[in-house]
């Protein structure tokens, strides 16, 4: 069942394009994660999911409540934590107990001003504002940014834990081991344009991506290079990318076998979601 | 809406608009009685040396209407500017400052911030005047004699806070066009001052808001002098909000 959808979403700026026709679902209970470089649309495209921004064209349909965090809002610098609290809690019609802010770290701030919280403190208590109202949707745009290693794995464990609960988590990030380690799908925007949408957790999945084989052998060999495999002189080596392991295993003792040498080393390379990012941003460049 | 309004005495309380506001007229309401009893009859005595107590008495001719009086123009001159640029920034940088944001998130309604603002803030400025008039009502009348009667007194006060609906409706809706702090002051303190300026120019303030002051100065309740000059106000303080409501509805949030 779908939690959001996004239908032909068009937003631009004067000339400028921000989002191109972007089309998308996120289904309920699942974490979607939104990537792309800084200017791509990611969070042009969560502020029109949220109401914040009017998109030009293109429409927004989501079943539930949202709870946000965004990167950029804000409370008055001399409101205190509880303040804070205790206000959004009656805007969510709830009455605030302390110990429900125990999880992000903030039962121990309560008392401190808002202009008096570190970074990491302040995304903290976005995160416990956006979940006052117990939310079916959860919008969090970068959450992690600027945290410690500490604070990553916190809120690492609280988003987990929302998809336990059965949350829908809509999350933006530049973090790829963040994406890769939290995230069901993802889908790539480049430029304002959706340039990959994955249809599961494949993306993340390292038996299904595609390995490169870099081989050494007792001689340097001269090579026809292919589109599968290229030679290396810097370290004498033979690199083949595939899909299938074994049949790169078959090409190199064949290879081995054709020029009379032995196959005396190689190591095995499979692209992470960092590379696959790249490798679409590049070709989008390309092109 | 309650919670809302709840959010702006928070906001307004940490932020110290309120206790700005509440010295600010405390001190005008004992100041004018204070000015005419005690340092104005001692400048001239300095300065003039051999003037007689009974001429004296003449020149400054000092009376709790001329105190109550001389308070509510210091409250139009004075205090305008000090609401002004304490409250400019009521609606103008929780815009820029992204704190709108969470509000609109969590669901309120444009229309309930709006109010919100207005209703606190109104309520706020309506009981200082009323608060303030009083107090300088009643030490006039000690520091003299009582000769005023307290339901003008008190009408006056009403009027004074119509006067500061109308300026926290400009300054909600030059907040939300312009979104800057000082310019939206700087836009508001003018058209105040302008319509105060073209009302006595031209003997038009019974169809201007500054009508409400005009009366307010006189001391002397007289409904159907005040009716047209308070339906105009009241009309353009609903046609600005309106404006600050579709204004808001069309905005962004968010700035980065």
């Amino acid at each position: 069942m779908e939690a959001v959808k996004v239908m032909s979403l068009k937003k631009q700026y004067g000339n400028q394009v921000v989002l191109n026709d972007i089309e998308f679902s996120v289904m309920k209970g699942e974490i979607f994660g939104l990537i792309g470089v800084n200017g791509a649309g990611k969070t042009t495209t969560l502020e029109c999911i949220e109401g914040l921004r009017k998109a030009d064209q293109g429409s927004i349909a989501f079943s539930g409540t949202l709870g946000v965090q965004l990167q950029s809002s804000s409370l008055p610098s001399q409101i205190k934590v509880k303040e804070a609290l205790q206000l959004f809690s009656v805007w969510n019609g709830r009455s605030f107990r302390p110990d429900s802010v125990t999880v992000f770290g903030m039962d121990g701030l309560l008392e401190r001003k808002y202009q008096h919280l570190s970074i990491g403190q302040k995304r903290r208590l976005h995160l416990a504002l956006a979940l006052l109202s117990d939310p079916d949707i959860l919008i969090l745009d970068e959450p992690t940014a600027g945290l410690d290693i500490d604070g990553r794995i916190e809120i690492h464990q609280i988003i987990k834990n929302l998809k336990k609960q059965g949350k829908t988590v809509i999350l933006s990030s530049h973090d790829l081991m963040e994406i890769e380690d939290l995230c069901d799908r993802v889908a790539i925007l480049s430029n304002g344009r959706l340039v990959l949408l994955s249809e599961s957790r494949d993306f993340a999945d390292k038996n299904n991506r595609q390995v490169k084989v870099r081989a050494k052998f007792s001689e340097p060999i001269s090579l026809s290079e292919t589109e599968e495999s290229v030679y290396d002189s810097m370290s004498d080596s033979v690199i083949i990318a595939t899909d299938h392991l074994e049949d790169a295993m078959i090409t190199l003792l064949e290879m081995a076998k054709q020029h009379h040498v032995r196959l005396t080393d190689f190591i095995i390379e499979r692209d992470g979601v960092e590379q696959m990012f790249l490798d679409i941003i590049r070709k989008e460049k390309s092109s | 809406m309650f919670k809302e309004i709840k959010k702006e005495w928070l906001f307004a309380s940490r932020s110290g608009r309120l206790f700005i506001l509440i010295m600010s007229f405390l001190f005008l309401a004992v100041l004018t009685p204070i000015m005419l009893k005690v340092l104005i009859p001692e400048i001239f005595r300095m300065q003039f040396p051999n003037l007689s107590a009974e001429d004296l008495d003449l020149m400054i001719n000092a009376s709790q209407l001329t105190a109550v009086g001389g308070f509510l123009s210091d409250l139009f001159e004075l205090g305008m500017i000090i609401v002004v640029f304490t409250l400019c920034s009521v609606m103008s940088q929780e815009i820029r400052d992204n704190t709108l944001v969470f509000p609109i998130v969590s669901g309120n309604k444009f229309v309930h911030i709006i109010a919100a603002k207005i209703t606190f803030f109104g309520a706020v400025l309506s009981a200082l005047t009323v608060l303030a008039i009083l107090i300088c009502y009643g030490y006039s009348g000690i520091l003299f004699e009582f000769e005023i009667l307290i339901q003008d007194v008190l009408m006056a006060g009403l009027m004074q806070s119509v006067y500061f609906l109308f300026v926290i409706a400009n300054l909600l809706m030059w907040g939300a066009i312009l979104k800057r702090t000082l310019p939206t002051g700087f836009i508001t303190l003018v058209i105040a001052y302008l319509t105060q300026a073209v009302g006595g120019l031209f003997d038009i303030h019974a169809y201007l808001p500054s009508g409400l002051i005009d009366f307010s100065t006189k001391l002397q309740f007289e409904f159907a002098g005040i009716a047209s000059s308070l339906a105009v106000t009241v009309g353009l303080i609903v046609v600005m909000l309106i404006i600050t409501q579709l204004t808001m509805k069309k905005m962004e949030y968010n700035i980065r």
